[in-house]
């Protein structure tokens, strides 16, 4: 039986108070009807906390510290702030193994869909946010995405600078993405659907 | 056979090589693409992240204007099929559609609910079927050991469990018998690229893909076929860099399925585009062409 | 002993279970020359038609007074070929199996040589134990008609009502002044959330008004006897110094002094779980049945200080009340008798790390049960019992008293089985009357297993209670609330939860009754709970002939379950009660007057209160109703006085000797 083997940092991403007590108060008990009210969060009262999604998670194996099962309970607790500050929340790589097992269908997968819309609307940072944003401002500017316009504004020319010779490799072979953007020509009409569908309810 | 063609963005940019063999293909076997130019992206998750009613506006516009046409749409790519497939399956609740169809007046369009959204795999394997697509094989894939890489979005969509099983999927190990090649299976097949996560988390995916590529070459794969261009992108381009996450590199050249269904078909190379691959196709091309056999 | 007897064998083959292994033919051989053995012959099948109809066949022509049929196990066919025989004109008795398949041939399988070896051994003993047999005769005894039922809560009122519809005489003995037991104090039942004296009250109304219902209530039995075919109880009925004059007007209870603000005396309500005072004279509760006010006279001033208080008696417009109503006694004789005396929630006080008794906010969860009725102390509200406050932060913990160490004195080891789910519905239900109240379960398993549990336990979760797995290292005090320390598995948190109140799940006890249990010669499980006859396939029986157990008087349970153990109890009454009439069992001990010298040795070890020594006569008398021919008295047993019949000495010793010189070693 393989067990995964990095240690499990339980303190990453944790607050502790002056005297470096890690015990908290749950300070957001309707947070959980609030993800409940957010579209991919409707099912997350009846999760029994199975770990079944845990246990079909490709991340986990790599990073323990990232257990959706756990943060679907942080959630329900009403431990507000903990999850939406919490790095680990942008690591899912949206494989939906957690959508697809989940004997309750609580769509785990689609929770994060919820959070992560909440985080950016509470204006969150980090690496996460930022490539959220930059794809949707490249929707919103070209109703298509403009891969080296999303990957710039995501990782920045420090990030680009640390993938090294990939960039250049990739130029080689031409299979850089185009650095010009081509919007759509109907990209009036996409953004006034975008602006149209911020009203439906 | 008539589709409403989706390739998505990447399908037409980094990876614009599927988009050329996806054309060069169906020409070949008689399927007509409409284009839909003015589709705009899935909005792969992400979209779905930031503004969800937006995305689902989205969507439902690219699913009327396939509607208008009276055809499915074709993806080319597993988050494409994935995120268009769920669009679908909420816009077939009449409360929603009409809802949708509200914001979607606006712009003069409106959607029924009739479209189906369908991957090239899916096409090549009901819609074409296994007899058709062996009859026009000029190039049988032979000795080529040949693994499948399907990555999670193609098996999980909606509608997918009715096509194959997302637990121990067979159709592409199908596919590469039908076009005369030997597949070869191995645990990861099922598994993450982790593209979603490039930008953030470069580390996971970087890990994840390279267990996944070396897992691939121990079961004794020569080459993997994969149907979507994300996963692509991390199995190819970052072949290198996921090789010293994990410490071996792989050296497995990676095929789109339009690639390995146009090499099985006699196109010519160029067409398919193989020579803007990182890790170097030719070897594989090479080995196919000596067994080329021409037929009447 | 032993005369010239015609004893016969028969072997069967069983179809090649026994003949593939043991050579038949080479058995019959080797026990046809035996002394007295007429007949020794082999068959296929000695169970089918032509099997039967050969041995009875044999047995007529030749007048066999002996077999011996060497088949499968006794436990299969003993019962039919006696049955055979004695249709045949052979004593019933006079039958005996060798068991040469799952003794011998299944046992062996792969040691052909052996077990033949061994099979003629098997064959040889037996013929040698029928040999020294003696003819038996089958007796009646008469039974007692009439069943007593002991607790008149869920479990004794279903069973009561059941034997009664049946044609039976019940007689259903309460302890406390009104019936219903604990479930007319439970509110609402899961996971249907009915109300819980809506389904209750009228199987109350049908035990009270039953005509063959002897309901007798603030009595208890205070002794037992039994005798073959009987029970002979001794009940206490005690005073409750009303008579049945009373109008239920309320004005005694209005008026009595006890309890009131200036009262030197109070008494705790025990209806409320001791969340409010009751008077001296009371009636339980609305509903209770009989409809009679008591005096409790441990705590009426009238009787603690000397007669001059009579408040009760000059405002009671019925002339109802009679200080002089003494105790009084019923002999009653049964037959059967159904021990239902339920169960009591335990007291977490020593459990010091919750708080209970230390801080007034920690409550149980049968004392939130009484606040959650809206006619109850606190209207239906869950309040804070320091400031009456309606609390707006619930925490509850589970298995307080309950899965706890082995061989610890403060706490019990098993699970209480219904306070997962006790706690769920409580949890809803005050979701429901106040949404706002967050209410949390600190559990370690959360057990909800019966129908409707699971669907009832998501849907508390749609209501918004908070599940945290992990049970509390502390409860303390914050300013005027409470803090629980609890670490939370499913968040990997460690919590600290400010809270209103605490309810504690505490664990289901049985009802202190061990007198009771003394005088019925019942034993108790290791748990507490009234021992039943086996824990898996025979839960309501008891090793006491005629005395079942039912409800969670023999292990928690919900009320379903109680209800259902109560009509299995009821049911094996009916059927041990019979037509009124029992057949005895003949393989059971007997004794030897002669022999026997009154040590008592046989009735110390005995579990089926089978066997007792005459005092005047000083010998030892087997009850044969009650007798289950176990055979421990014969072996404590100086003298032999004490055998079981066809197990004597004397024939197993035959029996061993003529097997001896043949065993066969492994």
């Amino acid at each position: 039986m393989r067990v995964a083997s990095p240690p499990r940092r339980r303190q990453a991403g944790r607050k502790a108070t002056a005297l470096g007590s890690l015990a908290v108060r749950p300070d957001s008990p309707t947070f959980w009807k609030e993800v409940a009210a957010t579209p991919g969060g409707e099912e997350i009262a009846i999760c029994v906390q199975c770990n079944t999604c845990t246990s079909s998670c490709p991340v986990e194996v790599l990073e323990p510290d990232f257990n959706i099962r756990q943060l679907v309970a942080r959630v329900k607790l009403g431990l507000r702030e903990d999850v939406l500050d919490d790095p680990l929340l942008w690591a899912c790589v949206r494989c939906h193994a957690c959508v697809a097992h989940c004997p309750k269908h609580v769509n785990p997968g689609e929770i994060v869909e919820a959070l992560r819309y909440i985080a950016l609307r509470e204006g969150k940072e980090g690496p996460g946010p930022r490539h959220a944003k930059a794809f949707a401002k490249s929707v919103l500017q070209n109703g298509r995405i403009h891969e080296a316009g999303v990957t710039i504004d995501s990782i920045g020319w420090r990030g680009m600078a640390a993938q090294g010779v990939l960039a250049v490799q990739m130029l080689r072979r031409g299979k850089a993405p185009s650095l010009r953007p081509h919007p759509l020509k109907s990209i009036r009409e996409v953004q006034a659907l975008i602006a149209a569908a911020g009203e439906m309810e | 056979m008539r589709y409403a063609y989706f390739p998505g963005c990447v399908a037409t940019d980094s990876c614009g090589e599927l988009d050329q063999a996806t054309r060069a293909v169906a020409a070949h076997l008689g399927i007509e693409l409409v284009d839909l130019e003015e589709a705009a992206c899935c909005g792969a998750g992400n979209l779905q992240e930031a503004n969800p009613k937006a995305a689902l506006a989205l969507n439902a516009r690219t699913l009327s204007m396939a509607e208008a046409q009276g055809v499915d749409l074709l993806t080319v790519c597993g988050t494409c099929q994935m995120y268009l497939a769920r669009a679908n399956r909420e816009l077939q609740d009449p409360a929603t559609r009409e809802k949708v169809n509200a914001v979607l007046a606006r712009v003069d369009r409106r959607y029924e609910g009739r479209v189906r959204v369908r991957h090239l795999l899916q096409v090549l394997l009901e819609d074409i079927g296994p007899r058709k697509l062996a009859a026009n094989v000029r190039r049988p894939l032979g000795d080529l050991n040949v693994g499948a890489f399907y990555g999670c979005h193609l098996l999980r969509a909606p509608g997918s469990e009715a096509f194959d099983d997302p637990e121990e999927p067979r159709r592409i190990e199908e596919l590469i018998t039908v076009l005369g090649g030997r597949p070869v299976t191995y645990g990861g097949r099922t598994s993450c690229c982790g593209f979603h996560v490039l930008t953030v988390r470069e580390d996971l995916a970087l890990r994840m893909a390279g267990g996944e590529l070396l897992e691939a070459k121990a079961a004794g794969a020569q080459v993997l076929a994969t149907p979507c261009p994300l996963c692509h992108l991390v199995l190819d381009a970052y072949q290198g860099r996921a090789g010293k996450a994990v410490g071996a590199q792989a050296g497995l050249p990676i095929l789109h399925l339009s690639q390995l269904v146009g090499l099985a078909l006699g196109i010519d190379p160029e067409r398919l585009g193989v020579k803007r691959h990182l890790v170097p196709v030719a070897p594989v091309v090479r080995a196919l062409e000596e067994r080329e056999v021409l037929r009447a | 002993m032993t005369e010239k007897r015609k004893l016969g064998v028969f072997l069967c083959h069983c179809g090649g279970n026994i003949s593939d292994v043991v050579d038949v033919k080479a058995v019959r051989e080797s026990i046809e020359k035996q002394d007295g053995v007429v007949l020794a012959t082999d068959f296929r099948f000695m169970c089918s038609n032509e099997g039967q109809e050969r041995l009875q066949k044999e047995i007529r022509e030749r007048g066999l007074d002996g077999v011996v049929v060497a088949c499968c196990t006794p436990k299969m066919y003993e019962d039919l070929f006696r049955q055979k025989a004695e249709e045949a004109g052979m004593n019933p008795y006079l039958l005996e199996i060798a068991n040469i398949r799952e003794q011998c041939s299944y046992a062996h399988r792969f040691e052909k040589d052996k077990a033949t070896e061994k099979a003629k051994v098997l064959v040889r003993g037996q013929v040698e134990k029928v040999r020294h047999l003696k003819p038996l005769e089958v007796k009646t005894a008469p039974i007692q008609p009439g069943v007593a039922v002991i607790g008149a809560g869920i479990a004794g009122i279903h069973a009561s009502l059941l034997l009664a519809n049946l044609g039976h005489k019940v007689t259903l003995i309460e302890k406390s002044p009104t019936i219903g037991g604990n479930m007319a104090r439970t509110v609402k039942t899961f996971p249907t959330d009915d109300c819980a004296m809506c389904t209750l009250s009228p199987k109350m109304n049908e035990v009270y008004n039953h005509e063959r219902i002897d309901l007798v209530t603030y009595a208890e039995v205070k002794e037992a006897k039994r005798s073959p075919g009987k029970f002979t109880l001794v009940v206490e009925k005690k005073p409750r110094y009303v008579t049945d004059a009373c109008i239920g007007c309320n004005r005694c209870t209005e008026k009595c002094p006890v309890s009131t603000a200036k009262s030197p005396v109070s008494v705790e309500s025990e209806w409320d779980q001791g969340l409010t005072k009751r008077k001296a004279i009371y009636l339980p509760f609305p509903q209770a049945l009989p409809q009679l006010w008591t005096i409790d006279a441990d705590h009426c001033f009238y009787f603690q200080r000397g007669g001059k208080c009579r408040v009760c008696a000059m405002v009671c417009p019925a002339k109802a009340i009679d200080f002089t109503m003494k105790p009084e006694r019923l002999d009653l004789e049964v037959g059967a008798v159904i021990v239902a005396t339920g169960y009591q929630e335990y007291d977490p006080t020593p459990l010091r790390l919750y708080g209970f008794g230390r801080e007034p906010n920690v409550l149980t969860q049968m004392q939130v049960a009484r606040m959650l009725d809206s006619m109850g102390p606190t209207k239906g509200t869950v309040s804070r019992p320091s400031d009456g406050r309606a609390a707006d932060s619930i925490v509850m913990v589970q298995c307080v008293g309950s899965r706890g160490a082995p061989g610890d004195p403060l706490t019990h080891e098993y699970c209480s089985r219904v306070c997962c789910m006790v706690a769920v519905k409580h949890a809803q239900l005050i979701k429901k009357a106040r949404p706002d109240t967050e209410v949390y379960v600190l559990y370690n398993d959360l057990r909800a297993y019966g129908k409707g549990f699971e669907e009832y336990y998501v849907h508390s979760m749609e209501l918004g209670v908070k599940y945290v797995r992990g049970l509390p290292g502390k409860v303390r005090k914050e300013g005027a609330r409470l803090l629980v320390d609890v670490d939370d598995m499913l968040t990997g948190r460690r919590l600290e939860i400010p809270a209103d109140v605490v309810v504690l799940s505490a664990a289901m006890e049985p009802t202190p009754v061990d007198d009771l249990l003394k005088s019925l010669k019942l034993d108790t499980s290791p748990d507490g709970f009234v021992k039943e006859y086996h824990a898996k396939i025979n839960p309501t029986e008891t090793a006491v002939k005629g005395v079942f157990v039912a409800g969670c008087a023999q292990g928690p349970k919900d009320i379903t379950d109680s209800i259902s153990q109560a009509g299995a109890a009821a049911m094996s009454a009916a059927v041990f009660l019979g037509g009124g009439e029992m057949t005895l069992n003949p393989l059971v001990a007997e004794v030897d007057a002669a022999l026997c010298r009154a040590c008592d040795r046989c009735m110390e070890v005995c579990e089926f209160d089978a066997v007792k020594v005459d005092p005047e006569m000083l010998i030892a008398v087997v009850d044969e109703t009650a007798c289950e021919g176990c055979g421990k008295c014969t072996v404590v047993c100086p003298t032999g006085a004490i055998s079981v019949r066809q197990f004597t000495k004397p024939q197993i010793v035959a029996s061993i000797d003529a097997m001896a010189p043949m065993a066969v070693s492994p």
